[in-house]
């Protein structure tokens, strides 16, 4: 035997125990029984065997049925669930498109209407609904953030930006918000801060904004600081801290570490009390984090709060602009402020444009020094005074200094949280206003132009305002009458198109306005444009594909190159790519603001600053 | 190494008369059934005739000589060393709280540098053969090779003896150690049940007691497997054990069901199972049996110095085998012992549980459904 397989062994095997293997066939029927008892015995055993093989498997097949279901279930579930949450971000995208529309409107006219000529009272309310509109805006964007981090989709902007225009720019806003509640607003950053640095502006702001807020809303009394620091600085990098700190209700040491978790509040009642979504400090951190940084608190309760993030940026460009300080250089400054962080913030920015500062705590010092100054024969050029300060105040203070004729030739400067009616200034002699939180450039520029301007002299009534301009509503493409080289403007929102146009009036271009994408080729085929801003979002034919015929009609001579400007209100991640990709040549995101649009125009029109006459 | 194996029935007498060897050398192996009160004067014969020698021996379900399965015999093996020597040791037993301090005990009383094996011999109801095997291993050196079983009685699980200066006295264990240079002593273990189904994870166990596997109640798990086969539990459950694998993976031991328990969902071995440790069912048929017997046969026969010497082995084999394959378990015994060389003589017994090293590497385990065979050579 040859091939032996299992069972041929088995029953050689078989044989061999009941003696029958010993070549000739026996006749003792014994044997015979034993081996046929050995093979009913194996027989028995194989099938017993295969019958648990048989339960065996039916087990397993039974669990692994009982995974798949399970398995099935669940990834049905995972994959209802990411439709539900796709939804959920396409819900809010669309949500915060539809809510962005019309605050973009309002901001846009808003800031229309704040470059014209309004009394103090009338600017305050203008500057409020601005600010008031830029928090809601704010809002909308943290839940959009919020459910677009939850889907993992958020991209960093990488653009160049100055740290010192963004953090100054937020202050001031910050003041503002501030108002209501008698708060102190101070702002400082060092001149070291690099000039122009490379991160996401937006977003940076966004963080600030959501740490400023919280500051002012849990601030009754006191003051908040916001400051940017140079924490270090190295040949291509720089790492910056963004501070913000409050004299509020503080946060206790036990909620300190989740009080960055989504939804946190310091307790229930805390929201009830204040309100708030509870997502901004979750969005400074996952910013802070995407960008490589950290933030970080310290608080105690009842004395305040420090939030601050550290981010490292590329530098682009380090200097500041030291030469426009020059005026100042040598001047002697009398300051008198008798808030010490606000002391010790004017101080920096006199000494880095290296004034030669005089810095007091009230008005009666002042007066001291003043007096001193002239006894040793070296007079203070200018003087910058606090308003509100304890039993002197800064109003009060000028009227002394202005009852005295020896110091007819030292201008006073006076720091303001609210605003100084011209009226007002000329009642108490002072020759300028700087509102709080101070701008170290806004400073500068005051401080050097009322030098240049009052320096020895009497006061002068400030220069008029322009008046509100003309709305001049365009004509639509059919007036041929219009030399070439014109803008279109494609924007089905009317309110958004007057923005536009009001805006570009500045250039004294001529401006057509169409409100479909159709209407768009039909103007382009009438007559040459020299730029067409086109928004995406409009009936009939979208942005995207009127600009698709644009580059095709280009491409084959039909028409003349002409630059196209998407223009968008969706702030959905991609866009900026998409519109690239789709043959237009830049990208203006809404709300557009007028200093933005003017820029990307002139850029594409190749004339950085004069506009072409007509 | 004279060997003479004989036995006593009460029809026929002695079987083969007792040699005149006593000496200190001589060891004189025992086993009788459990009740052996009308044998006590055999006992008295043995101690007379052989005052020198070491005495030892066990109650069993029935005894191995030769090829042949005695039940109701008294089977005697007389063992003359001509250069090697041997001594003995014993130890009280009560259960798991002392087992391992027996083992202990026996070990340190044995141990010497010429110790080549031991063999032991315990009460089958009151040992945990894990602790004791644990406590031997905690004094003896990795290559001393110990071999032996519990004491079974008529699968009563009533009560079992241990022989002690010629008496059967319970609550007892001991320890033969085998000295000399030229003594080859070996132990092999081989179940030959088929492990089936997957690998499962004990997830909740006390001692002897299975109470989960993969979280599920052990016991319909059990029968989830057994189908119809179920119906016949628990004594059914002696066809299917457990294998229960280390930790390392390396080695398992087989582990049979004592009983079931419906209400706790749980089931009873015959040996401790680990936490954590990897379960698989087991089966097997009468010839998968007779085929682990001759492997250990096989696998001991491959060790031996000179391969064609007649050797003496020491066949313990577990009681749950016998039950299994009933009235052909006399095959593994010919299987095995047509295995080793011609003129190779066995004695042993049918135990409630084995002592060998794990299936692979050294030291010394419980196991229960093993063949364990031990095999003993002087050389000249």
């Amino acid at each position: 035997m040859k091939e032996v397989n299992p069972l041929h062994r088995r029953l050689q095997k078989q044989l061999q125990r009941t003696g029958l293997a010993q070549g000739s066939l026996p006749d003792d029927l014994n044997r015979w029984q034993d081996f046929l008892h050995l093979v009913d015995r194996s027989y028995a055993g194989t099938s017993d065997a295969q019958y648990l093989l048989e339960r065996s498997l039916e087990v397993s097949s039974q669990e692994m049925r009982k995974l798949y279901d399970d398995l099935k279930i669940e990834t049905e579930q995972r994959i209802e669930a990411l439709h539900r949450s796709e939804q959920k971000t396409r819900f809010m995208a669309n949500m915060s498109h539809e809510l962005r529309t019309p605050i973009h409107g309002i901001l846009g006219s808003l800031e229309i209407v704040k470059s014209t000529d309004m009394d103090e009272r009338q600017k305050l309310f203008v500057e409020t609904a601005y600010a008031s509109c830029e928090v809601m805006l704010d809002i909308i964007n943290n839940i959009l953030d919020f459910s677009k981090l939850k889907a993992g989709g958020i991209e960093l902007e990488i653009i160049e930006f100055s740290p010192r225009e963004l953090v100054e720019s937020i202050s001031s806003i910050m003041a503002t918000m501030a108002q209501e509640k008698n708060l102190e607003v101070q702002c400082y950053i060092p001149e070291e801060v690099p000039a122009r640095v490379k991160g996401d502006p937006a977003r940076l702001r966004q963080m600030l904004m959501n740490l400023i807020g919280n500051a002012i809303k849990f601030t009754e009394q006191g003051e908040v600081y916001t400051g940017l620091e140079l924490r270090s600085l190295g040949d291509t990098e720089a790492l910056l801290r963004f501070e913000v700190r409050d004299t509020g209700i503080g946060i206790p040491p036990a909620m300190q570490k989740s009080i960055f978790e989504s939804f946190v509040q310091v307790d229930a009642s805390i929201n009830r009390r204040y309100g708030g979504t509870g997502l901004g400090l979750t969005i400074v951190k996952e910013f802070a984090e995407m960008m490589g940084g950290r933030v970080g608190l310290e608080s105690a309760p009842e004395s305040g709060s420090t939030f601050w993030f550290e981010i490292t940026f590329p530098i682009v460009e380090i200097s500041q602009h030291v030469h426009q300080a020059k005026h100042l250089e040598a001047c002697r400054i009398l300051v008198v402020d008798d808030n010490e962080t606000n002391r010790r913030i004017l101080e920096n920015y006199l000494n880095a444009w290296q004034a030669r500062a005089t810095i007091v705590s009230n008005g009666h010092d002042a007066l001291h020094k003043l007096e001193e100054a002239l006894a040793d024969n070296n007079p203070f050029d200018i003087a910058l005074l606090d308003w509100f300060m304890p039993q002197m105040d800064g109003i009060a203070l000028a009227k002394a200094i202005r009852s005295d004729a020896r110091y007819d030739g030292i201008p006073i400067v006076m720091l303001t949280s609210y605003g100084l009616s011209l009226e007002k200034q000329k009642q108490a002699g002072i020759q300028a206003a700087v509102t709080k939180p101070v701008r170290s450039i806004t400073l500068r520029d005051v401080l050097t132009d009322t030098l240049r301007r009052h320096g020895g002299s009497a006061p002068k009534p400030a220069s008029k305002l322009p008046p509100f301009p003309e709305l001049a509503l365009p004509v639509a493409a059919a007036d041929a009458a219009q030399p070439a080289g014109g803008i279109l403007l494609a924007e089905d929102n009317s309110v958004n198109a007057l923005i536009a146009i009001t805006m570009l009036e500045k250039l004294n271009l001529p401006i057509d306005h169409v409100t479909t994408g159709k209407h768009a080729l039909k103007a382009l085929r009438t007559r040459a444009y020299r730029l067409v801003l086109m928004d995406i979002n409009m009936p009939e034919m979208d942005g995207y594909t009127a600009t698709r015929y644009i580059r095709k009609w280009e491409r084959e001579g039909i028409l003349q190159y002409t630059p196209v400007i998407a223009m968008t209100a969706n702030a959905l991640k991609g866009d900026r790519d998409r519109c690239i990709k789709m043959g237009m040549d830049d990208y203006l995101p809404k709300p557009v603001k007028q200093d933005e649009l003017l820029r990307i125009v002139k850029k594409w029109l190749g004339q950085p600053d004069t506009a072409p006459a007509t | 190494m004279q060997v003479t194996l004989t036995f006593f029935t009460p029809s026929a007498g002695w079987y083969r008369p007792l040699p005149a060897v006593d000496s200190p050398k001589t060891l004189v192996l025992v086993f009788g059934e459990t009740d052996i009160s009308h044998h006590q004067y055999l006992l008295d014969e043995l101690r007379h005739q052989y005052p020198s020698a070491i005495m030892a021996g066990c109650s069993t379900v029935a005894g191995i000589f030769s090829e042949h399965l005695m039940e109701n015999a008294l089977v005697v093996g007389i063992i003359c060393f001509d250069t090697s020597w041997i001594a003995l040791s014993v130890a009280e037993v009560h259960g798991i709280s002392d087992s391992r301090q027996a083992g202990i005990q026996l070990a340190q009383s044995l141990n010497s540098p010429d110790l080549k094996g031991m063999l032991i011999l315990a009460d089958g109801l009151n040992t945990n053969g894990s602790e004791l095997a644990r406590g031997l291993m905690s004094i003896l050196a990795p290559n001393v090779m110990v071999a032996g079983g519990l004491a079974s009685d008529n699968m009563q699980f009533k009560s079992t003896w241990v022989l002690h200066n010629g008496h059967p006295c319970p609550n007892l264990v001991c320890g033969i150690g085998f000295y000399g240079d030229k003594l080859f002593f070996s132990t092999q273990a081989k179940d030959g049940w088929r492990p089936f189904g997957p690998e499962r994870r004990v997830t909740r166990s006390d001692g002897n007691i299975l109470y989960e596997i993969d979280d599920q109640p052990a016991l319909d798990l059990y029968k989830k497997y057994l189908g119809d086969r179920a119906d016949g539990l628990p004594a059914a459950a002696l066809h299917f054990p457990l294998s229960i694998w280390e930790k390392s993976k390396d080695s398992y031991v087989v582990r049979t069901i004592l009983g079931v328990d419906e209400p706790t969902r749980s089931m009873r071995f015959a040996g401790d199972i680990p936490n954590n440790s990897q379960a698989q069912l087991m089966y097997g048929s009468f010839d998968n049996l007779v085929d682990g017997s001759e492997s250990a046969a096989h696998l001991l026969r491959k060790k031996l110095p000179s391969p064609d010497a007649p050797v003496l082995c020491f066949a313990i084999s577990c009681s749950g085998r016998k039950l299994v394959m009933e009235d052909d378990t006399t095959l593994e015994l010919e299987a095995t012992l047509e295995a080793l060389p011609a003129g190779s003589q066995q004695i042993g017994f049918y135990s409630f549980g084995e002592l060998a090293p794990p299936f692979s590497g050294t030291g010394c385990s419980l196991h229960n459904e093993t063949m364990t065979l031990t095999v003993l050579y002087e050389g000249s």
